[in-house]
């Protein structure tokens, strides 16, 4: 019997050897970002879809992706046939249709979270590259939420224009006078002329994304501007030699820069005329009525919000030791200016207000630290990287799992029912009145409020032709001012839905409601269907006398509060019209 | 030499100077380019002229045609004529009609009160607002202000249309002297698609402007002769002004125009004749035994007999409905006719009616009248003054003699503009 020599047994336990480096190994503070973001992303998330102008986009959207054309002409709103589009949205609008038809309505809310988290992660990085303190970060982006918090909900291609204009940021903080105060946090002393020469070809590719997606393009083009004339104005007032300005190469390189943007828009559908229509759109004098196009009110949500910041910005100013720049002084200047005029400028001014305000809370915030004593982060001693080093790691990633699973938008990974519609719409979308018109087609130009419009024609399926949508600026100048009289239930409203030759009607119960109730006052017109959202109405004229019994699928045409009586059913399922005018009463 | 910095940042500035100059150049030019699609069409110095297609005296006889002229003599010189009346009798009886009755004013008479602000002053008084107002756009014809203005949107240009003024004829403001192109310009800047009365801006444009596709309007909407026509086609049959009738007219000029010289598609062309053909039926089908239509014509059914008080069948409602339907039957295609004897019913019903009114009645519905003596004169086949058994120069007042002045020390007169 052969004999073998044992070896020993090695009784040591195995050592792990991490795959992953040393900035794999996240930390306390990498968690606490982690549970903000995760957190912010399920808010978003859940938002529900607004029933304003985001179903006008993904309308064209569709009718673009169906025919192949640019639309010339406005294809949901009759009565601005012959109005010149020059759509400047049509990038996102075929995404946002492109989106719609992958995932439904639902994919909207996920496109909505995604793209907003990544431009305030976008916007994050761009103030921890000016400060390098998470402390400033989170304080420049909740400024830049509060700021423009009126805007973030709104689910339209603007997303996509804050989500460019963030990038945009991102790149400039690598220029002067942007980059020098990230240097001097930092403690480097490198050159701060060294350009990156990436954004020779970085900047023109995200206008010519831009220009495509949204007309806020133009927003990218005056901060840039301001960055020319403010590096001018800094050159020209340190040698006094106007002669200077052109010798400066920060000053060249800005100015090339922008003419490369400039130039990098007019690759679209409409060449020149995107920018031209463009810097003409806020002048139509459709949009006066609007409230987004509204000037600035010191007493609205706006007007506070503004306050709020420029509280914050003077008491930052009075502390800090930094020095102010022109460029950022200008940028300032005009985007106040511009948000002033228009408050739906308050969206772009949001992130330039927290970028401006970075440096100055960062110089301030290192002063002010050892007095609370918050000593400045240090790095521990190094320890060996072993598995416990990656305990923190592992918690960022299981929170960012737990943040996508229980967000509506794991249902296309972990399966799941969707949102009800009632979850998925926002309270005041009239899902009621579009069940109603769809089983009862009207004839017709239909009267609506103008932020339903969109909504009625998709969801439809286009079987109603709104009097307005809101493509306002799109309708002839006397439309609008028709639409206003009857939407305010002023003398004349009448006369103005013969003339356009309005059977049927439909009104917001919550924010018409004196309109809602001199309608329901009038002989002329017939409540055929109500809930709480808004009422349908139907020239009395235009309905047969009673002739039959209620049909069971009748009966069951609405699940709510439906006011219909057999004959209305006869006329809202959309009799010829020859018919209707057989019971016509003259009024001239 | 081009590694001198100096020169190399000079060539940097030139380049620039040269290429803001050249992108804002041609941003303006473009600008300028987008803007100008608002220009105006182009005209027609001399409008066209819509002659009669038929001459049928069942409709109406030389006799009775005679009497019903005789009765619808322009008798307005006096003061204050209603610019209303002056419009109508104008449409009716053109501008070369004189009259040896004294109380008649002429064509050129009645032309020169609407377009001669000094001789509508003679009429009017001098505190009288001026019928034509000059403003930023051109100059605009005060409209449903009272007696002394016109009594719808565009209803003298369209009446100017149709008695052939042509666009360079001199026309005296409050301010000085203009051209008629002024006024249809005006209304060609101040139109739009959904104005409350568009059917005789759609006369107008229809006899003044050249054969054209498109133009814009001032509110940035390509207008086009088919748009026009569905807009006229879009509201119930009988809302509009005259039971909706001026609105069918409208639609038979552009059908006629479209004759001469294309102004519509095909689709436009056959959606306007199914449209007609429609109001046509139901026309036939609600008139009235004894020939007359009342508003109710829409439904298509004859009217009842009218009771005590009865405001939808009146007299006036009567000559109103059916002198208007004969005027555009007249002047129709005749795939859009009715049968003849509908036409012959109607026409006989008319010029008796007339015949048989007091003066006091002609006065009141003056307005209405016209229609019918114009629509009887032509199912004819001429206009009123064709018919007239006197043509001749008249002996004239002081005013007709400075109003005469007035024409002919302008007819014909250079163009304007």
């Amino acid at each position: 019997m052969a004999t073998s020599e044992l070896k020993p047994v090695d009784t040591a336990e195995p050592v792990l050897q991490p795959v992953l480096s040393e900035r794999y190994a996240l930390r306390w503070r990498h968690v606490a970002v982690c549970t903000a973001f995760a957190l912010f992303f399920m808010y978003l998330n859940y938002l529900p879809l607004f029933h304003s102008d985001i179903w006008g986009h993904v309308l064209y959207g569709e009718w673009m992706l169906e025919h192949g054309v640019l639309p010339a002409e406005d294809p949901f709103l009759p009565l601005a046939e012959g109005m010149r589009v020059v759509d400047n949205a049509w990038g996102s609008q075929v995404f946002l249709a492109w989106v719609v038809r992958q995932g439904g309505a639902a994919a909207l809310s996920n496109l909505f979270a995604i793209v907003v988290l990544a431009n305030y992660l976008i916007q994050a990085r761009v103030l921890y590259l000016i400060s390098k303190s998470l402390p400033v970060v989170f304080a420049g982006l909740a400024i830049s939420f509060v700021l423009g918090f009126s805007r973030h909900m709104v689910i339209r291609p603007e997303i996509f224009g804050g989500l460019f204009c963030a990038l945009l940021l991102w790149m400039i903080v690598r220029l002067e006078p942007w980059r020098s105060r990230a240097k001097s946090f930092e403690g480097d002393d490198t050159d701060i002329e060294t350009f990156p020469r990436w954004l020779w070809v970085g900047i023109p590719v995200l206008f010519v994304v831009w220009a495509n997606s949204h007309g806020s393009f133009a927003v990218g083009l005056v901060l840039l501007a301001c960055h020319v004339l403010g590096r001018a104005i800094e050159v020209a007032w340190q040698k006094q030699d106007l002669g200077a300005i052109f010798q400066d190469r920060q000053f060249r390189r800005w100015l090339v820069l922008t003419e490369l943007a400039v130039a990098a828009t007019l690759l679209n559908p409409y060449g020149l005329d995107l920018l031209i229509e463009t810097a003409r759109f806020g002048q139509n004098p459709n949009l006066r009525e609007v409230i987004e196009w509204f000037p600035l009110k010191l007493i609205d949500l706006e007007g506070i919000q503004f306050s709020f910041a420029m509280i914050i910005l003077i008491v930052l100013l009075r502390h800090s030791r930094q020095r102010v720049r022109p460029a950022e002084v200008i940028a300032l200047v005009v985007f106040i200016t511009l948000m002033a005029s228009t408050i739906r400028f308050i969206g772009w001014l949001a992130p330039l207000m927290a970028l401006s305000l970075a440096p100055h809370a960062t110089d301030i915030w290192e002063r002010i630290r050892p007095r609370f004593q918050f000593p400045r982060p240090v790095e521990h001693e190094p320890q060996p990287l072993g598995p416990a080093r990656f305990r923190l790691s592992l918690a960022c990633l299981l929170i960012l799992w737990c943040a996508f699973a229980a967000s509506p938008i794991s249902q296309y990974l972990l399966g799941g029912k969707g949102r009800a519609r009632e979850q998925l719409y926002n309270v005041s979308t009239p899902l009621g009145i579009t069940e109603y018109l769809r089983e009862n087609p009207p004839e017709g130009l239909i009267y609506c409020p103008q932020w339903w419009g969109d909504f009625l024609v998709w969801d439809t399926h286009g079987k109603v032709a709104p009097f307005m949508t809101t493509s306002i600026h799109l309708a002839p100048a006397l439309v609008w001012r028709d639409y206003l009289t009857v939407a305010r239930g002023q003398a004349g409203w009448e006369r103005i839905l013969d003339r356009y030759d309005i059977d049927t009607i439909v009104l917001h119960e919550a924010l018409q409601p004196q309109t809602v109730e001199i309608f329901q006052q009038s002989a002329s017109w017939k409540t055929v269907f109500e809930d709480d959202d808004g009422v349908v109405l139907v020239r009395a004229d235009r309905l047969p006398q009673p002739q039959h019994a209620p049909t069971s699928s009748e009966q069951n045409a609405s699940t709510r509060r439906s006011l219909m009586q057999p004959s209305l059913v006869a006329v809202a399922a959309g009799k010829p019209r020859s018919q209707h005018q057989e019971d016509d009463s003259p009024h001239d | 030499m081009t590694n001198n910095p100096q020169t190399r940042i000079s060539w940097f500035v030139v380049v620039q100077v040269v290429i803001v100059a050249a992108g804002v150049a041609t941003a303006a030019h473009r600008r300028r380019t987008i803007d100008a699609t608002g220009l105006l069409p182009a005209f027609r110095n001399k409008p066209l002229e819509l002659r009669p297609l038929h001459d049928d005296d069942r409709v109406v006889t030389d006799e009775q045609l005679s009497a019903v002229l005789e009765k619808l003599k322009p008798r307005l010189r006096h003061d204050n004529p209603k610019i209303n009346h002056i419009d109508h009798a104008l449409r009716m009886w053109g501008v070369d009609a004189a009259f040896s009755d004294p109380e008649c004013l002429s064509g050129k008479e009645m032309r020169a009160i609407l377009l001669h602000h000094p001789v509508y002053s003679q009429y009017w008084g001098d505190d009288a607002p001026p019928l034509l107002i000059s403003d930023d756009r051109g100059i605009r014809v005060r409209t449903r202000a009272g007696d002394a203005s016109a009594s719808h949107v565009d209803h003298t240009l369209a009446v100017l249309a149709e008695v052939g003024t042509p666009l360079d004829y001199t026309i005296d403001t409050s301010e000085g002297p203009a051209t008629m192109r002024q006024i249809l310009s005006r209304s060609l800047r101040a139109f739009s698609l959904n104005q409350l009365e568009y059917e005789w801006s759609t006369l107008a444009y229809a006899l003044y402007l050249e054969p054209t596709d498109r133009w814009t309007s001032s509110e940035g909407q390509e207008i086009t002769f088919d748009r026009l026509a569905d807009r006229i086609m879009r509201q119930q049959l009988n809302q509009g002004v005259c039971m909706g009738n001026h609105r069918l007219h409208a639609l038979v000029t552009l059908l006629r125009v479209n004759e001469e010289s294309p102004i519509l598609s095909e689709e436009g062309t056959q959606r306007i004749t199914d449209h007609l053909l429609d109001v046509t039926s139901r026309f036939v089908a609600s008139q009235h035994p004894d020939g007359y239509w009342i508003r109710s014509w829409p439904a298509g059914s004859p009217p009842a007999e009218p009771q005590e008080g009865d405001t939808e069948n009146t007299l006036q409602l009567r000559i109103l409905g059916t002198g208007h339907v004969l005027e555009w039957w007249a002047l129709a295609p005749v795939e859009v006719h009715p049968p003849r004897e509908v036409v012959i019913r109607a026409g006989q019903w008319l010029s008796r009616t007339i015949q048989e009114m007091d003066p006091d009645d002609i006065q009141t519905n003056y307005t209405f009248l016209t229609h019918a003596g114009r629509a009887l004169a032509l199912w004819r086949g001429g206009f009123p003054a064709d018919f007239m058994p006197e043509a001749l120069p008249v002996e004239v007042e002081h005013r007709e003699s400075v109003d005469e002045e007035s024409e002919s020390s302008r007819e014909p007169s250079p163009a304007g503009e």
